[in-house]
């Protein structure tokens, strides 16, 4: 394996030639070999989406030439995209802001755009990661924006159709069974008779509520930090940057996100994400109790694969 | 058992729900554990928060298509159970009272007979007057 000389503030560290990853990320590799948990690749996406609204803001405002931009955003496009997923190595055990992964997409970043501009990685020039990647932002704002980013594309993108899905079939099958009597159970005793149509009826109403309560956590998770930089002050990024780099984010996502009206609320605290969890929970709780009736020993369904 | 088919859909949707309430506790320390200006317990929170995401997101999808659009009603059981049930007597209330539907649910639990014969040898209802009471199929909405 070959290697390159990589430097920080620490000094100089080796890193392998074929990682775009620098100086921060070889140390917190070495430092913080714990258990097997990575980064989730949401994260890591959401970090090149922010990377890449940052630099589009810094342009816009004169802090940034457009041909770094450019270089940037290339570079930010294939992380977003995912290909760059095995240049961000560390683990979630690392330190509690999440610095060492802000500053593994800055490097990657940096070294992928030098490559592009048939520069020398690890020389910083023409992209440096901190003065031009990770401009007018800290890790205590970029991270809880990633987070942010990360929560609202899974749930939106992913979780809402799925759980849509299940409601439709359960919606099919209400109908479907509607004229079968049943014995209705309470205390696990037979109790009086119902239709089994009713009962399915139940867990579509369940996932119906479920969805919608997804949907009232959304608002605050579509608050983003970016902007308040190291304590919330926004000390280094422009005044209009927060705003700004929040309808960027919001363009590149597709999705409504605001900049956090107080960015001190926004780097202390992840309220808005236990309470989303809360209902994620809620969701877990109709699984876990009525969902998966077929396992009850009076079987009156059976599961069929298809 | 050979050929045994196993609720195994549900297993997974329910060892998702356990993991999901695991997360929930970890998310709530972390959140609950920021000191001055930066909470900084950001990874383990957002780890936790999408793995929580994507097992319910994966779960769904799964028993939705290997087991939930398959499912089918075993008409034959589920009537049979209608019919061997002392809970039709809960019919009777309007008609004998809840003391005397009580009654006929006692001696046909304790003589193992059907509701039917339980009333007709106590002398509460006539055969005809049992048949025209005791419909499962009007007992499912409000009818009174």
């Amino acid at each position: 394996m070959s290697f390159r000389i990589e430097k920080d503030t620490m000094g100089e560290i080796q890193v392998p030639n074929e990682y775009y990853y620098g100086a921060q990320s070889a140390r917190s590799l070495i430092h913080f070999e714990i258990g097997i948990e990575k980064m989730p690749r949401e994260i890591i996406r959401a970090l090149g989406i922010l990377k890449k609204a940052a630099a589009m803001t810094n342009c816009e405002l004169g802090l940034l030439p457009q041909e770094k931009l450019d270089l940037i955003s290339q570079a930010a496009d294939e992380v977003i995209a995912g290909k760059l997923d095995k240049h961000f190595p560390l683990s979630i055990w690392q330190t509690g802001s999440g610095t060492q992964t802000n500053m593994n997409s800055n490097e990657v970043i940096s070294n992928r755009a030098i490559e592009i501009a048939g520069g020398e990685m690890g020389s910083k020039k023409p992209i440096h990661p901190n003065d031009d990647v990770n401009k007018s932002q800290s890790s205590n704002d970029t991270f809880p924006t990633a987070m942010h980013i990360a929560a609202a594309e899974q749930i939106v993108n992913l979780l809402l159709p799925r759980l849509d899905n299940l409601k439709a079939t359960f919606a099919q099958k209400a109908e479907e069974f509607k004229d079968i009597i049943k014995v209705g159970r309470t205390h696990l005793q037979d109790a009086v008779p119902m239709t089994l149509g009713q009962e399915f009826s139940g867990y579509v109403q369940q996932l119906e509520m479920g969805i919608q309560r997804l949907k009232l956590v959304l608002p605050g998770i579509y608050e983003l930090a970016l902007g308040g930089t190291a304590v919330g002050t926004g000390l280094n990024a422009h005044p209009k940057f927060a705003e700004m780099s929040a309808v960027k984010i919001a363009e590149l996502t597709g999705l409504p996100f605001v900049s956090a009206p107080n960015k001190f609320e926004s780097l202390a605290a992840h309220d808005a994400l236990v309470f989303a969890h809360g209902a994620l929970k809620a969701i877990a709780t109709s699984f876990m109790v009525n969902f998966p009736f077929p396992k009850t020993n009076q079987v009156h369904l059976l599961c069929r694969a298809k | 058992m050979p050929g045994k088919v196993n609720p195994t859909q549900s297993e997974a949707m329910t060892m998702v729900a356990v993991q999901v309430m695991a997360n929930d506790v970890a998310v709530n320390m972390a959140g609950a554990s920021g000191n001055f200006e930066l909470n900084v317990f950001k990874p383990v929170l957002i780890y936790n928060f999408l793995q929580s995401v994507r097992l319910l997101a994966d779960t769904s999808n799964m028993f939705n298509e290997h087991c939930a659009v398959g499912i089918e009603a075993e008409r034959e059981k589920i009537d049979y159970y209608v019919h061997n049930t002392l809970m039709l007597v809960t019919a009777l209330n309007p008609h004998i009272g809840y003391d005397n539907a009580a009654k006929i649910a006692k001696y046909a639990h304790k003589n193992k007979l059907t509701l039917k014969a339980a009333a007709l040898e106590l002398g509460l209802l006539t055969e005809e007057e049992f048949a025209k009471y005791v419909r499962p199929e009007t007992m499912t909405s409000p009818n009174m």
